[in-house]
């Protein structure tokens, strides 16, 4: 009995930090645009599937996404640089420099043939900045929307993206080598040591961003657009910019939750949906505002779901979202308590 | 004296409702000016048009030489006008120095020298803030608030510093060092525009004065004269002759003319 | 009948056609579209009334499975089946809707996906009964009245006849006394309580309505296609059916069938081109995603509006003839209708109010004056039963003060500091809900146009009252569409019609011009010649001073002052709380 609790609470602890760095990113996007953003499952879908290729040796169809929206970003911003030749070849420059080194830095890593954590790295390169180009695309133009456009904006983001992913890699699924194959009996327990590896990437993925809030003044320019978005305008703060980060930050967030997740469940093109959902309902318990209460909230989804999984896996999904009602029913009591 | 700040027949409006009416001002380097009236005279309305989160409907606004028009409000603070506003929008969990450095989030690439330099610079002006430095801002008192929104828009190094009532909700003796604050400021040559409901207050620190009625300019002048001018009286407690006079019973409602 | 009503019937005639002219492949297709079209309607009401759901399609569910299974196990007429199954699935949706209504934020769509989701899990997992993912066939074909519905052609003409009657019925209950109330419900629920509606009764009527909707889809579905599987009614078809409702406007229930056959036409077609080409299945689903996006870009308001500005404009309904009757107020002047003794309330560490004590007596017209900040809008609050004071006590014609919704049938009715006015309706339409405490039809009556004498006489309350605020020559246009000082007039109006003994204004003058305001006190004064009883909250004080006959000025949450407009202008201590101390070493 004490092995299962044990297996439960470690099977559940791991898929909970997966969910925590899609949660952090789906806090992180809604604070500073107040975007509710339906496709954020998609760049764990792309994570995985961006390092399956960069460790097979093959070159990313990623690459090719992320130089296509240079090129249309480049096409879309034209008009506005459109009496300034300076800025627009600043500009234009910036983007054909973004768009080579991205294509020579993958070509390198393959080559060099990059361990798995470097190949992490290079594929966290392709992947996050197509957040900030989602941003350019879809939130930019029309700021002030709402949230119900947002919503379905991002559910069509979510089905080109996915339909992207089936273009580019197939319906099959890709096998991901874990960052450290392998496990331990810890007492009765087997423990694999991607567990570990999860574990220690998502504190180094929180703690990162931690430290950038904490310690760089862009990081706490985020911060204020999240806490107050007036405020940050009064100081010269471009809500551009700041949406921008943040949904880059986001991307970066959730493509690693995908490279860590993909060792456990192979990847393909249609896992970003399932477990984008999960960390929403986690992030939602925060009211997609409270860091902490996310997390809170997506070790619950983690643990509801091992727990169902082992009592009755027919009906796995049906317990963890009845059970999330009743808590949602206190959440929301507390919350405008709280409000008083 | 030159002119920094010009503005000519500006009107806005919150949709059809019109704010600010058809007004001209202009403010010269080095000078003070305040904006007085009762609550819903339009004073914020202003300071948020010039600030550029409202959109004006009508008129022109000139900066240093410059249409502001199409600005948006980030453009307008790198250009040198920065405002403390009346409910301060202060960012709660961030600490006194972090607003301080974000107030010169523009100005970031100047080096860590300057950004120090600057940042003493606002202790000096308002010793409170360093004891506090650490704090969050939002369990700071009113009046320390108050003083992180004035030292918050002085890392910008305003050209044109605005102050939207910054006596609201203050105790008088709390009240008494932001102005002396403010004081300070202007005699650095500091160029201002001040808007308060406390018109003695107000006119104890401008040049000149202006009296603001429901959007329109009723009464202005050097400050020393507005305080003896019986027209800011009127302007906050209204005499109400217009009213009863229109007032004889139950005859049918004309309709309101259009646009008068 | 006029142009627009000749046009919807024209396009519903050839909506009713178009089976009987498409090859047999697509017959079906146009069915499938007619049925997401009524769950968008659905969806469309619902989103109209504030809430988001992604729970639709497991209602769909609901209805589907309640009647495929019994009909398949007990042999039962399927009609009766389908009738039973959408009832179980109101009753159902009642009980969610009582539970999560409550819910606010982001936490009501959290908890319709949960919903959504377990129940379609329950589809899959229970396979004994459901047969489980790979679901159940030999489902009995619909029989209506012993008539077996096995034509195709025949069944999409049923279908979207019931698609075509439920949005005229939408849209018969939107100029009805409900539809008013729900036009507020998203955006102004102190609006609607203030007029008498129970908002969270009418929450749970309109999801159930709109669950409704779903189940009968469902059902027509599974009768239909014969086989019932749980994955048409999972999460997908919730996405799908919003994606419907907000692409094609939610605005309005014709949205619904816009989006629905937008949706439905532009996934085929790009099927059929892109097959056409040589292309790859793969690409119609980043295509669609893509049109998607830019659709929404281009149109954030969907696509009906769009389409509607080309139209001819509906027809009105009659507002001819007699309005409600209005009641004689007495005369005497020395009862006392509203009594404030020692309000106190505090917010955490702030004492906003204290020791205030008031009495407001029959045909008295009072200011409540005070500089920013000084407690009048919490005072306003605490009459008007927004807030609950915590000291003291508010009595209203001689009983405590109840729930805010229950004032106006009382006689106490309100005016807005932010213009509360629906944009998009007219003038009369808004004006008509200050009736809704004064009459009585409900959803049902609404939708099915049985409420045409009483929904008349509100109609011609509302006409009337414009005439008196002398604004009868715009009835007909968008509130949204007039100036801020037109606006506060308007509600002024609204608030004539529920027939009030009391009036409380929240600074009916801020923004208006000159010319405004003078309308606006002569409308005061005449209302006071009836008797009318008037609390003004304003800061104009040349208006205060020129109209009231008592003033009570607040600073910092206490009674300062209070007498006439004279006395008041002369006090010092009311001069001081205006103009400011000034400062120790000025001048």
């Amino acid at each position: 009995m004490t092995d299962t609790v044990l297996f439960l609470l470690v099977d559940g602890l791991t898929n909970g930090l997966v969910y925590a760095l899609l949660a952090l990113s789906l806090v992180l996007v809604f604070t500073v645009t107040r975007v509710v953003n339906i496709a954020q499952g998609e760049y764990v879908m792309l994570g995985a599937l961006t390092l399956a290729d960069l460790l097979q040796g093959r070159m990313p169809g990623t690459l090719y996404l992320l130089i296509g929206g240079l090129v249309l970003c480049a096409v879309l911003d034209a008009g506005r640089w459109r009496r300034d030749w300076r800025r627009a070849s600043l500009y234009t420059g910036g983007l054909i420099v973004a768009g080579v080194a991205a294509l020579a830095v993958t070509r390198g890593a393959l080559a060099l043939q990059l361990p798995v954590i470097g190949m992490m790295a290079v594929a966290l390169l392709l992947v996050a900045p197509l957040g900030a180009l989602i941003y350019r695309f879809t939130v930019h133009p029309i700021p002030n929307a709402s949230t119900i456009v947002f919503v379905i904006i991002s559910v069509g983001v979510s089905m080109s993206v996915q339909g992207l992913g089936l273009l580019i890699w197939g319906a099959n699924p890709y096998p991901v080598d874990p960052i450290a194959a392998g496990g331990v009996m810890m007492g009765p327990v087997f423990i694999p040591y991607q567990s570990f590896a999860i574990l220690i990437t998502a504190l180094l993925a929180m703690g990162g961003l931690y430290l950038f809030s904490e310690f760089t003044l862009i990081g706490k320019a985020l911060q204020a657009s999240a806490m107050n978005r007036l405020g940050a305008q009064f100081c010269g703060i471009p809500v551009n910019l700041t949406g921008a980060l943040a949904f880059l930050l986001a991307a970066a967030f959730s493509a690693v939750s995908g490279m860590l997740l993909a060792p456990l469940i192979t990847a393909n093109y249609e896992m970003g949906f399932m477990v984008g959902l999960k960390g929403f309902v986690g992030g939602a318990m925060g009211g997609l505002i409270d860091y902490p209460l996310s997390l809170l909230g997506v070790m619950i989804v983690g643990g509801l779901e091992s727990t169902s999984a082992y009592v009755a896996s027919a009906y796995r999904d049906v317990l963890v979202f009845s059970l999330l009602i009743p808590i949602l029913l206190w959440r929301n009591t507390r919350a405008r308590a709280e409000a008083r | 004296m030159t002119k920094l700040l010009e503005i000519a027949n500006l009107t806005v409006g919150y949709g059809e409702a019109i704010a600010i009416d058809d007004i001209s001002f202009s403010v010269a380097r080095g000078e003070f000016v305040t904006f007085i009236g009762p609550n819903g005279a339009g004073k914020t309305t202003l300071l948020n048009s010039l600030m550029g989160v409202l959109q004006q409907t009508s008129g022109t606004v000139t900066f240093g030489g410059e249409d502001l028009k199409a600005l948006k409000p980030e453009a307008r603070v790198a250009r040198g006008i920065v405002i403390v506003p009346e409910r301060r929008e202060l960012f709660p969990g961030l600490s006194v120095e972090d607003h301080l450095r974000l107030g010169a989030f523009l100005r970031r690439h100047e080096g860590r020298a300057k950004m120090a330099a600057a940042l003493e610079r606002i202790y000096a002006l308002l010793p409170k803030l360093k004891e506090r430095r650490k704090q969050l801002a939002g369990t700071l008192s009113g009046g320390e608030q108050q003083m992180v929104a004035v030292g918050r828009a002085l890392m910008a190094e305003p050209q044109l510093l605005m102050l939207d009532e910054p006596s609201t909700g203050l105790a008088p003796r709390i009240t008494e060092e932001i102005f002396e604050a403010i004081d300070r400021l202007k005699a650095t040559g500091m160029t201002g525009i001040i808007v308060e409901q406390n018109a003695h207050l107000a006119l104890s620190v401008a040049d000149r004065g202006f009296v603001l009625e429901v959007g329109n300019v009723v009464a202005s002048g050097g400050a020393e004269s507005l305080r003896q001018d019986p027209r800011v009286l009127a302007a906050y407690l209204g005499a109400g002759d217009r009213y009863r006079e229109a007032m004889t019973g139950t005859e049918t409602i004309p309709r309101a003319e259009e646009e008068g | 009948m006029n142009a627009r009503a000749m046009l919807a019937l024209a396009v519903s005639a050839v909506l009713l056609i178009v089976p009987w002219l498409l090859p047999s492949f697509y017959v079906g297709i146009f069915a499938y579209a007619g049925i997401y079209a009524l769950a968008a309607v659905g969806l469309v009401l619902l989103l109209q009334a504030g809430q988001i759901s992604l729970g639709q399609g497991a209602f769909m569910g609901l209805g589907a499975y309640g009647s495929a299974l019994v009909a398949r196990a007990y042999g039962v007429d399927t009609m009766v089946t389908l009738i039973g199954s959408v009832c179980a699935t109101a009753l159902i949706a009642a009980l969610i809707g009582f539970i999560t209504l409550r819910l606010r934020g982001h936490y009501l769509p959290l908890a319709t996906l949960a919903y959504g989701i377990a129940l379609a899990g329950v589809f899959t997992a229970w396979h004994e009964v459901t047969g489980g993912a790979s679901g159940l066939d030999k489902i009995p074909p619909l029989r209506l009245f012993g008539f077996e519905l096995l034509d195709d052609r025949l069944y999409t003409q049923l279908i979207w006849t019931i698609t075509l009657l439920t949005v005229l019925g939408l849209s018969r209950l939107r100029t009805s006394r409900t539809g008013r109330a729900i036009a507020t419900l998203e955006a102004h629920d102190g609006l609607a309580r203030a007029f008498g509606v129970d908002t969270t009764v009418l929450r749970v009527k309109v999801f159930v309505f709109s669950a409704v909707l779903a189940a009968l889809g469902g059902a027509l579905y599974v009768h239909l296609l014969r086989f019932v599987s749980p994955s048409p009614f999972a999460l997908l078809t919730s996405f799908k059916l919003l994606i419907m409702a907000v692409v094609g406007g939610p605005m309005s229930a014709a949205g619904g069938v816009v989006g629905a056959l937008a949706m439905e036409g532009a996934q085929w077609t790009l099927q059929d081109v892109l097959a056409r080409w040589g292309l790859s299945g793969n690409l119609e689903v980043i295509v669609f995603g893509l049109i998607l996006v830019v659709v929404l870009l281009k149109w954030p308001q969907g696509l009906w509006p769009a389409v509607e500005r080309w139209l001819p404009k509906p027809s009105l309904r009659s507002r001819e003839g007699d309005s409600l009757p209005r009641s004689t107020l007495s005369a005497n002047r020395d009862e006392v209708l509203l009594r404030l003794d020692d309000i106190g309330i505090r917010f955490g560490g702030l004492q906003a109010l204290k020791g205030v004590n008031m009495e407001l007596r029959r045909g008295e017209f009072v200011g409540l004056i005070g500089p920013n900040g000084a407690g009048k809008t919490t005072l306003f609050s605490i009459i008007s039963g927004l807030l609950r004071q915590t000291t003291g006590r508010v009595t209203l014609f001689g009983r405590p003060l109840t729930a805010d919704h229950t004032l106006i049938r009382q006689g106490m009715a309100r005016t807005f500091q932010h213009v509360q006015l629906m944009p998009d309706l007219s003038l009369i339409e808004n004006v008509a809900l200050g009736a809704y405490c004064r009459t009585r039809a409900g959803f049902i009556r609404g939708l099915l146009a049985l409420d045409g004498e009483e929904n008349r006489q509100a109609l011609a309350s509302a006409r009337a009252a414009l005439e008196r605020v002398g604004l009868a020559a715009e009835a007909d246009l968008a509130a949204g569409s007039l100036p801020l000082g037109k606006q506060r007039i308007v509600e002024i109006a609204r608030a004539l019609v529920a027939d009030p003994q009391i009036l409380l204004l929240d600074e009916p003058a801020a923004g208006l011009r000159f010319s405004e305001k003078l309308t606006l006190v002569r409308i005061l004064r005449q209302l006071q010649a009836e008797h009318v009883t008037i609390l003004l909250v304003e800061h104009d004080m040349e208006l205060v001073m020129g109209c009231v006959e008592r003033l009570v000025v607040l600073d910092r949450g206490r009674i300062i002052a209070a007498g006439s407009p004279q006395d008041v202008q002369a006090d010092p201590a009311v001069i001081a709380a205006y103009l400011g101390g000034g400062r120790d070493k000025a001048a």
